[in-house]
C-alpha cells in the first residue's frame, strides 16, 4: 500500500537498562514536510535508523507506505534517505558513489547525472569524494537519496555544514518535494529553519512523544507568548506587573518584556495603578520558544 | 546479479584493488626469480622432483596470491563499516544475507583476477626464463594445468575467508593485520603443532595438516606427496568447508547488528 505514510507505533528500543526510544508513536503525512525535533539525546537518529531498518526496535513497529523497511519491494524507489553525510567512500567520486547505488538498486545509470544535477554537484561529480566539503557530502546524500525518485523522504540533519544559500536550496527543494505530494521528514537543530521550512513537527524528549501536530498550533499551544511594552514609568509598572505575578525584564532598547501574564492583565494593572502604557504587542510565536518549553528539564543526558 | 555488480563496482572504482594487485605483483616477482632460479639449477633427473617443479613454476605467485586474496576479501567488508558506507549499502539493500553472498562472489572474482594476471605472467614468461623446450615440456603435462587450475580455485576460495573474517574484525587494518597473521603465523605454529603431535602419536597425526587452510590450498594444488595423507579431494572440501562456514559467520554476524 503505497500511502506515503511514516507510522511509528508504541516503538521502544532499549540499549541494556537504557530506553533510547520508549513506547513511541507518531504519524507523518505525505504532502507535508515534517520537522522531526528534540534536544541531544532524545532518540531521533534511533527512531529514524529503526524506520530504515537499519537497527530492530525493542518492541513496537515503524513502517513506510504500509510495511516495515526491510519488508518493501525495491525499497530505493519507495525511500530515500540521509543518515549522515559522510557515508561514501573518500577515494571514490560522488558519480562513482552514486553509479554503486544505482546498480544495486536496479536504477538506470542516467539518474546519477540527473541528480547530480538537481544537487548542483555535477562540477564536482568526478572529483574524489576525500576532496568535497560538508556541504557537498550533505549534497551528495541528498543526491543519493532521490536516485529512486522516492515517495518518502527521511532526513537526519540534512542542513548541517550548508551555508545560507545551501539551507535556502534545501529548503527550496525540499518544500518542492512536499508539493509533489511526497512524504518529507527531517530531523533538525535549526528550529528557526523548521519554522520556516516545516509544516508539521513531532517533538520527542528522553525518548517519548512531547508534541507532534501543525507548527503553528504547536508554538501557539506551547508557549504564551511574551509581552512587550513600552512605559515611562518603566521601574514602577515592573513592579505592579511583578506583583501581579509576571516576569518582568528591561530590553537594551528600555522596553519590558513580560512571561507569566497576559495583556489584558498587564492592562488593568497599569490602570490600577495609574501608569501609561505607550505599547502592548505579543511578541511572535516562535518554535525555539516552545520546543524549549515542552523540553523543558528533559534534555538531560542520559 | 544486481549486487555482484554493484560490489564489482565497488571494487573497481577505488585505488584499493588496484593497489592489492600491485603487491601480488611486487611478490609475484620475487618468487618468480626464486622459482626460476630453483627450476633451472636442479638436475631434473627424478621425475617427481620435476613435476613438482614444473608445477610449482607455472603456480608462481601462489602463496603471495592467496594471502592478498585474503585480504581483499576482508577490505570487500570492512570498507563497508570504515567508511559508513555499509549505511547506503543496506538501504538500498534491507537483504542483508544477499549483500554477504554477493560480496562472497564479488571478492572470489576479484581473486580469480589475481589468479588469471598471475598465471598469464607465469604462462607468457616460461618461455624465455626456463631452460631450453623445459617450458614446452612441463605444458604438455596434464598434472600440470590440473594444478593450475586447482591454483585458480584457491584464489577463489580465499577471499571468500576474508569475507568472514572482515565481518569478525570490522577494523579494516585490523582485519588485513589478522589476515596475514593467521595465514603465516598461524599456519606456522599450526603446523609446528602438528610436528609435535606426530612425535607423540606417529605419523598419523600429519592427517591433519588437511584441515590448516593454507596447507590443504598446498595439497589441493600439488598433490599428495605423502600416501599417508588424506586425498586430493578432501583438501578441497576442507576449503570450500571454511569458505562456506566463512560465509554462514558473516552473514550471521552482519544481519545481528545495528547499524547506528
Amino acid at each position: 500500500m503505497a500511502d506515503g505514510r511514516i507510522v511509528v507505533s508504541g516503538l521502544t528500543k532499549r540499549y541494556g537498562t537504557l530506553a533510547a526510544v520508549a513506547d513511541l508513536s507518531f504519524t507523518v503525512e505525505p504532502g507535508r514536510v515534517t520537522g522531526f525535533l528534540g534536544p541531544n539525546g532524545a532518540g531521533k537518529s534511533t527512531t529514524l535508523r529503526i524506520a530504515l531498518g537499519l537497527s530492530r526496535p525493542t518492541s513496537g513497529t515503524a513502517t513506510i507506505n504500509g510495511s516495515p523497511y526491510r519488508a518493501l519491494r525495491e525499497p530505493a524507489r519507495q525511500v530515500g534517505a540521509v543518515l549522515e553525510a559522510s557515508c561514501a567512500h573518500p577515494g571514490r567520486s560522488g558519480r562513482d558513489h552514486l553509479r554503486v547505488i544505482c546498480a544495486a538498486a536496479g536504477l538506470p545509470a542516467h539518474r546519477t547525472d540527473e541528480v547530480l544535477a538537481v544537487v548542483g554537484l555535477s562540477p564536482a561529480a568526478r572529483r574524489r569524494v576525500k576532496g568535497y566539503s560538508l556541504g557537498m557530502l550533505q549534497r551528495l546524500g541528498i543526491a543519493a537519496a532521490l536516485l529512486g525518485d522516492p515517495r518518502v523522504l527521511i532526513l537526519d540533519e540534512p542542513a548541517n555544514g550548508l551555508d545560507p544559500e545551501g539551507i535556502h536550496w534545501l529548503r527550496a527543494l525540499l518544500r518542492t518535494l512536499a508539493g509533489q505530494g511526497r512524504t518529507v521528514l527531517v530531523s533538525s537543530h535549526l528550529l528557526a529553519e523548521m519554522q520556516l521550512l516545516a509544516d508539521d513537527v513531532v517533538i520527542i524528549a528522553g525518548g517519548r512523544l512531547v508534541r507532534q501536530g501543525p507548527v503553528a498550533d504547536v508554538v501557539t499551544v506551547a508557549a504564551q507568548p511574551p509581552l512587550r511594552i513600552r512605559a515611562p514609568q518603566a521601574d514602577a509598572l515592573t513592579r505592579a506587573l511583578a506583583a501581579a505575578g509576571a516576569a518582568v525584564t528591561a530590553g537594551p532598547d528600555g522596553a519590558l518584556r513580560a512571561t507569566g501574564i497576559d495583556a489584558p492583565t498587564v492592562a488593568r494593572t497599569a490602570l490600577a495603578a495609574a501608569l501609561e502604557i505607550h505599547e502592548l504587542t505579543p511578541e511572535a510565536p516562535d518554535l525555539e520558544r516552545a520546543f524549549l518549553d515542552l523540553t523543558a528539564g528533559r534534555a538531560e543526558v542520559r | 546479479m544486481r549486487l555482484l555488480r554493484a560490489e564489482l563496482l565497488k571494487l573497481g572504482t577505488t585505488r584499493t584493488g588496484w593497489l592489492l594487485t600491485a603487491v601480488t605483483l611486487v611478490v609475484w616477482a620475487g618468487a618468480l626469480l626464486v622459482n626460476t632460479l630453483l627450476f633451472n639449477g636442479e638436475v631434473q633427473a627424478d621425475p617427481t622432483a620435476l613435476l613438482l617443479a614444473q608445477t610449482n613454476f607455472y603456480t608462481t605467485g601462489q602463496l603471495a596470491g592467496m594471502t592478498v586474496a585474503l585480504v581483499l576479501g576482508t577490505v570487500v567488508i570492512t570498507a563497508e563499516f570504515q567508511y559508513r558506507t555499509a549505511l547506503p549499502t543496506f538501504l538500498v539493500s534491507p537483504g542483508r544475507t544477499a549483500v554477504i553472498l554477493a560480496k562472497g562472489a564479488a571478492a572470489a572474482l576479484g581473486g580469480l583476477a589475481l589468479w588469471a594476471l598471475t598465471t598469464a605472467l607465469n604462462l607468457a614468461l616460461g618461455p624465455l626464463v626456463l631452460a631450453d623446450g623445459m617450458a614446452a615440456a612441463a605444458l604438455h603435462r596434464p598434472e600440470v594445468w590440473t594444478a593450475v587450475a586447482l591454483n585458480g580455485a584457491t584464489f577463489a576460495v580465499w577471499p571468500v575467508l576474508g569475507v568472514g573474517l572482515g565481518a569478525l574484525v570490522r577494523h579494516q587494518a585490523g582485519a588485513a593485520a589478522a589476515a596475514l597473521g593467521i595465514n603465516f603465523a598461524g599456519t606456522l605454529a599450526l603446523v609446528a603443532g602438528l610436528a609435535g603431535l606426530t612425535e607423540l602419536v606417529g605419523h598419523r597425526a600429519l592427517e591433519w595438516a588437511t584441515l590448516i587452510p593454507s596447507l590443504a590450498s598446498f595439497l589441493l594444488v600439488f598433490g599428495v606427496p605423502d600416501p599417508g595423507l588424506p586425498p586430493r579431494w578432501v583438501a578441497g572440501v576442507v576449503l570450500v568447508g571454511y569458505a562456506v562456514a566463512a560465509l554462514a559467520l558473516g552473514t550471521a554476524l552482519v544481519r545481528r547488528r545495528d547499524l547506528g
